[in-house]
């Protein structure tokens, strides 16, 4: 018996909006082993998790036909109670996962949610710590956790909830490959003892040799291997000597870069090892010792105000820099900001985004989302772009088209440093890769 | 004996109760009296350290300090009932009074004592003891209860990461004052967003709200705990009575 | 109302966000206070920011529009100003119901129909003046001279007009624009660009 049917599916989140984010889906997921779903981002794949898991439309949104079913039952007649016996879901942000502070709390209330009797509780949370190796860290708080333990932590909750479901919402989007590797051998052991593991990810490649079927919604996934460029960057952009960067710890150690002007340069390293609060340093607002400059001048002899117009920041979440509730109005901003002439609609229409002018850039994808504060952010004429974490929550094929975009502006003189921790990304794109790892940042 | 121990709701009710009782009064000594007693039992009978209250109380002595000399140049004057007591007074007291350092007092030293109920509560008690408490004394619903725990967790991440919206909008060229608006705008969304993250996490793991739930901890009312109730409305009322200004 | 989990952590954690925003403010607000030392009346510098603390109730109510949810929102923020190591303790709890009370009285009236400007401006009004009116109670307001506590209402109503009829409802507003404040209330009436 199939696990999952869903039967003519339409979803769209606004009820007065034209554009359905499913159209009469259908799909069959059978009992047992790992299904992996991939599809480029804004296929409606997170959408399709979120009803699966009954979550929708209670939560947001509204369908407008069909059905999902789990073993038959339809998934929206079930109160949450039933339905975390049959499916329960891993989401994408480590961060907004849990409602307690520690694990062994956060255990508990799962536990309680299902009626467990309280002299089992002490006992069933134990035995799933232990399964994932996670006892040490049952009674730290939760927030001292890396993205990658805190990961592992609800997964915990979902091994002691024990559902004939596991659901994964793009889980490994934010966490270093080490730990996503260790989960999805976990997640084997659970499907061979005939837990029914469901996969949304773009990332199909974490999952081979350990996925049962993948199933690809939308279009199939294009990635462009661009030509390595040679010859870039005789003349230094950014250039770091012997920088000690600290937070709380030493983060970095005495670390040596020059990141070539009109280069495509990137620093690896795994979440937490400090390339965020590196680029904080570069803009002026972290402490560092050592030497850092730009376009050869000393970063401490360039004013602030200066130092925002020569360099430009793309963060993690892109949502975190719109200073508009329009995209169009967001490109124009920056170009008055900036007292520049050039034309909005050009540059929009560059990016693909002119279609959706009068957006909210909040109601675009992930995906729109970054492509929009990249043109913003260059639209101010900025020479040197620092690009943070350009993978979170994106499919690999709207990445590729933004860096096949920022390529060709490498060309015309611009200079992108960008920090990651996807290293099939590095090896695509960069000109000149360092690693920052265990304090040191070194060439590789 | 740590004041840790005992049950929130009651140590709530407790400062709650005691507060509008003071709050009918004028007593500057019962006042004092309370606050002392209030950093007595902080430093005592608690694992509060001493900077931790120093901190807390810092702002509440500002505040207190505003409020006296804002009573002390624009008090209002002696009022009617302590112009009958007068005569029983000392000499010290009726200069004061006329001067307006007393009412000045009354209602500096008023807040003083609140504040030592706030502080003996706050630094005596765990926020998760709390709504816990607070569910099982006086039937707050899980839903209310885990939702605010839920969010209170959110609160470093907010600070974080409204530092980090300040720093991309000034990256994108905008001149941004301490009450500019845009950079709460933005956090609005993700404050939204993120509360319905979380909502949907916790609906996922099964959490129902309206369904009976089990619960493990349960937590007792013991004899210490009326013992601490009644020994301060007690107290307050005795002083109340005995008490002169 | 019903309320659901996620109208509730909608409201807590934007409590939690106007928490912080206050706190941040009153630090700002320090160097007023230093200011009126000189006058006489630094008490006064508190008052410019009293709008903030009714900023939960006045988002709660305009984005949900439903009875009760102005009290139960500022019952909510207070528990929660609690948690988050407030000095006056407890006691907030029993002040927040009575702002959000106050903020309510006038939507109450009104059978939940209005929330314009001008509904929005008299609820503000009429939540000052209760909050004053609690603050002559209990915090000991009645010896404080009649003209500083007109001052002080003034001010206060002040603030509250400008954050809680002006500010609040543009946000508000701007949320719903935005997108991320689908199936409440506030959304009816507000024009969205979806098609292009």
């Amino acid at each position: 018996m199939d696990a999952v049917t869903i039967g003519d599916v339409t979803f769209r989140y606004f009820p007065e909006g034209k554009r359905n984010i499913l159209d009469h889906v259908e799909l069959r997921i059978p009992e047992g082993g790992i299904t992996v779903l991939t599809g480029p981002s804004g296929c409606g794949k997170s959408t399709l998790a979120a009803l699966m898991a009954g979550l929708y439309p209670g939560n947001g949104g509204v369908l407008i036909s069909g059905d999902v079913k789990l073993w038959g039952r339809s998934v929206f007649s079930m109160r949450p109670q039933e339905r975390a016996a049959y499916i329960t879901m891993l989401f994408q942000d480590p961060d907004l996962q849990f409602c307690m502070s520690t694990l062994r709390k956060e255990l508990r209330f799962c536990l309680e949610n299902i009626c467990v009797r309280p002299d089992e509780i002490g006992t069933r949370s134990q035995q799933a710590a232990k399964a994932l190796g996670m006892e040490a860290l049952l009674d730290r708080p939760l927030d001292t956790l890396s993205g990658g333990e805190k990961q592992k932590a609800a997964l915990c909750c979902l091994l002691a909830l024990d559902s004939r479901i596991f659901l994964l919402d793009e889980a490994f989007a934010n966490i270093d490959t080490r730990t996503a590797r260790e989960i999805v051998s976990h997640l084997r052991s659970a499907a061979d003892r005939g837990k029914t593991i469901i996969a949304i990810d773009h990332h199909a490649e974490l999952w081979q040799g350990a996925a049962d079927r993948v199933i690809s919604m939308g279009e199939a996934q294009v990635v462009a291997v661009p030509p390595k460029r040679i010859g870039a960057g005789d003349v230094p952009a950014v250039v770091l000597r012997d920088v000690t960067v600290r937070r709380d710890r030493v983060l970095i150690e005495g670390g040596c870069a020059v990141f070539p002007k009109g280069g495509m340069s990137m620093i690896l390293g795994e979440s937490g090892s400090g390339k965020t609060t590196l680029f904080r340093s570069l803009l002026k607002q972290h402490p560092y010792e050592g030497h850092m400059e730009v376009d050869g001048r000393d970063l401490t002899a360039i004013r602030q105000k200066e130092l925002f117009c020569k360099v430009g920041v793309v963060f993690q979440k892109p949502a975190d820099q719109f200073i508009t509730q329009n995209v169009l109005q967001e490109v124009q901003a920056s170009l008055r900001l900036w007292k520049r002439q050039e034309d909005a609609r050009t540059l929009l229409e560059g990016y693909g985004l002119w279609q959706y002018r009068k957006y909210s850039p909040y109601m675009l994808s992930q995906g729109q989302q970054r492509k929009l504060a990249v043109l913003s952010v260059l639209a101010g004429g900025q020479e040197i772009l620092l690009l943070d974490e350009p993978t979170y929550g994106q499919d690999s094929r709207s990445t590729a088209v933004m860096m096949e975009q920022l390529r060709r502006k490498t060309e015309a003189g611009l200079t992108v440093i960008c920090i990651t921790h996807d290293e099939e990304l590095a090896k695509v794109w960069a000109d000149k890769i360092y690693r920052l790892e265990g304090r040191r940042l070194y060439e590789a | 004996m740590k004041l840790e121990k005992l049950d929130p709701t009651v140590k709530a009710c407790t400062s709650l109760v005691c507060v509008i009782l003071l709050s009918f009064q004028y007593l500057v000594s019962l006042n004092i009296a309370v606050f002392v007693l209030s950093l007595l039992l902080l430093l005592t009978c608690t694992r509060a350290r001493g900077i931790q209250v120093l901190k807390l109380l810092l702002p509440a002595l500002v505040a207190a300090f505003g409020l006296f000399v804002t009573g002390y140049f624009h008090g209002r004057g002696t009022r009617a009932e302590d112009l009958q007591k007068i005569a029983a007074m000392p000499y010290a007291v009726r200069a004061a009074m006329s001067t307006g350092l007393y009412p000045a007092l009354q209602i500096s030293t008023r807040l003083l004592a609140y504040a030592g109920f706030g502080l003996l509560f706050a630094l005596s008690t765990d926020g998760e003891a709390f709504i816990f408490s607070l569910m099982h004394r006086c039937r707050l619903s899980p839903k209310f209860a885990y939702g605010i725990l839920a969010a209170i967790r959110l609160m470093p991440n907010m600070v974080r990461e409204f530092k980090s919206v300040r720093l991309a909008f000034r990256a994108r060229g905008m001149q941004l004052r301490w009450y500019s608006l845009p950079p709460v705008f933005t956090m609005l969304v993700n404050s939204i967003r993120w509360s319905q993250c979380v909502a949907m996490a916790m609906e996922s793991k099964g959490f129902d709200g309206d369904a009976p739930r089990t619960c493990s901890i349960v937590p007792k009312l013991r004899w210490y705990d009326l013992a601490f109730f009644s020994c301060w409305i007690t107290g307050i009322l005795v002083g109340m009575c005995l008490l002169r200004y | 109302m019903k309320w659901k989990l996620k109208d509730i952590l909608m409201i807590a954690v934007c409590a939690v966000l106007f928490g912080v925003i206050f706190l941040g403010a009153t630090y700002a607000g320090g160097a007023l206070y230093g200011l009126l030392l000189p006058l006489g009346m630094p008490s006064l510098g508190y008052e410019p920011f009293y709008g903030l603390y009714f900023m939960a109730v006045a988002f709660a109510v305009y984005v949900i529009r439903k009875p009760g949810v102005g009290i139960v929102a500022e019952i909510l923020a207070a528990v929660i100003e609690t948690l988050m190591g407030n000095f006056f303790g407890p006691i907030i709890i029993l002040s927040g119901f009575v702002q959000g009370a106050g903020f309510e009285l006038i939507f109450a009236l009104t059978k939940y129909k209005r929330f314009d400007f001008k509904t929005m401006a008299l609820a503000a009004v009429i939540c000052s003046c209760v909050t004053l009116g609690y603050n002559l109670i209990v915090s000991g307001y009645d010896m404080i001279a009649l003209p500083v506590l007109a001052l002080m209402l003034a001010v206060r109503i002040v603030s509250a007009v400008v954050i809680d009829a002006i500010v609040t409802p543009r946000l508000a507003d701007g949320l719903a624009r935005a997108g991320v404040l689908g199936g409440y209330a506030v959304c009816e009436g507000v024009a969205k660009d979806l098609d292009c």
